[in-house]
């Protein structure tokens, strides 16, 4: 199997691990992630406003782009995925404002948009590929699912109350995943430039939560979340999923700072 | 741009503040209410009556876009638009929340501070 892939700013950057353990875990599972050629940023939040077109036609033209090399457009960055996801759910919708954004960039001759293309997150496909771990360890992970996943529901890849998928996965991967209650609530994300004392509390609140569930480490597909999580608290280590996943496939690279 | 709060939010979020009726359910849910001026109930309410302080109220700043409201609401009214939707008309307005020079960068992914700006920044 083969996938164009969308990697996003962060991935390039700060969360440069995530790429790394991720493109790791998909060959070691068969699945090859091939970096689409010429993306740019998808927008990174998506634009709420029905009269705000411009801000939608980055994920728009990453999709055109996309649609050469395949179906299925792969993010492993949770806010990629929400911000293409729900522009793909609008420019699908149809109507004046889709057929504005795809004048505006019919200059750029960037082909049809026919059916359109299926953005995915990573652990939709990790959902259905046949996983051996080659060492179990057992350990207590507490998956963090934070908003991006789950909200609004027409881009759920779960159940949005009460996801399970990234429990699932972990538990085939040979960890041993808790239940807490606080897996879906948000982190304070973007917050962290303005309103650090509420992304400290939000922080302080999830912590408790996934430790109460005697959780030894947390895990998250958010560079965001990932940032705030560690930033703000030093009681629970956090990890990618992917570099957990990494671990389980044999790769001796991730995890290993000591908290 | 309508010069009318409560009409630019209609037209703009596409959502309908009326057919709220003030169960609390999007408040209930909310991460950050408890920091709110006027909870995300309230803020709908404001609109019913198009209240003058929906233009000086921070909590349309203090929304995080968590979208628990709107997963949540019976009426099913996208509150996380309709939030959006104020935000955008004081942008609009040249108001900001966060200012790019107010934010040290040094470590922060990208994803931060490009959602931060788009979400908090002027227009």
């Amino acid at each position: 199997m083969k996938y164009p892939y969308f990697p996003g700013c962060s991935l390039k950057g700060y969360a440069e691990t995530l790429e790394k353990s991720a493109l790791y875990v998909m060959e070691k599972l068969g699945v090859e992630l091939q970096e689409m050629d010429e993306w740019n940023c998808c927008g990174v939040v998506y634009p709420m406003a029905e009269d705000d077109i411009a801000r939608k036609l980055g994920a728009v033209r990453n999709m055109l782009r996309a649609k050469e090399s395949g179906d299925k457009l792969v993010t492993a960055c949770q806010m990629c995925y929400n911000t293409m996801k729900r522009v793909e759910m609008w420019m699908k919708d149809g109507g004046d404002g889709p057929e504005r954004a795809l004048k505006y960039l019919e200059d750029e001759e960037l082909g049809e948009w026919g059916d359109g293309i299926e953005v995915v997150h990573l652990l939709e496909l990790l959902k259905s590929v046949d996983m051996k771990p080659v060492r179990r360890t057992e350990m207590k992970v507490a998956p963090y699912y934070g908003c991006l996943l789950l909200r609004p529901k027409d881009v759920a890849i779960d159940d949005p109350e009460d996801p399970m998928l990234m429990e699932e996965i972990l538990e085939r991967a040979g960890f041993n995943p808790v239940f807490y209650p606080l897996r879906n609530e948000c982190c304070g994300s973007y917050h962290v430039t303005a309103r650090e004392d509420l992304v400290k509390e939000r922080v302080r609140e999830i912590v408790r939560s996934a430790k109460l569930a005697g959780a030894e480490v947390m895990a998250t597909f958010c560079p965001l979340c990932h940032y705030n999580l560690r930033r703000y608290q030093d009681e629970l280590p956090v990890y990618y999923f992917t570099e957990l996943l990494a671990v389980a496939l044999g790769s001796d690279e991730y995890m290993k700072e000591e908290r | 741009m309508n010069d009318d709060v409560v009409e630019f939010v209609r037209e703009v979020s596409a959502q309908n503040p009326f057919s709220c009726y003030q169960c609390g359910k999007c408040t209930a849910g909310c991460p950050v209410a408890g920091e709110m001026d006027a909870p995300p109930n309230k803020v709908l309410r404001m609109l019913q009556f198009n209240d003058p302080d929906l233009l000086t109220i921070v909590s349309p700043w203090e929304c995080v876009t968590c979208v628990v409201c709107t997963v949540r609401c019976p009426r099913n009214i996208d509150i996380a638009k309709i939030m959006e939707a104020i935000r955008q008309y004081r942008q609009r307005g040249r108001e900001d929340y966060v200012h790019p020079n107010a934010v040290d960068v040094a470590d922060l992914p990208q994803i931060a501070m490009v959602s931060a700006f788009r979400k908090l920044g002027e227009w």
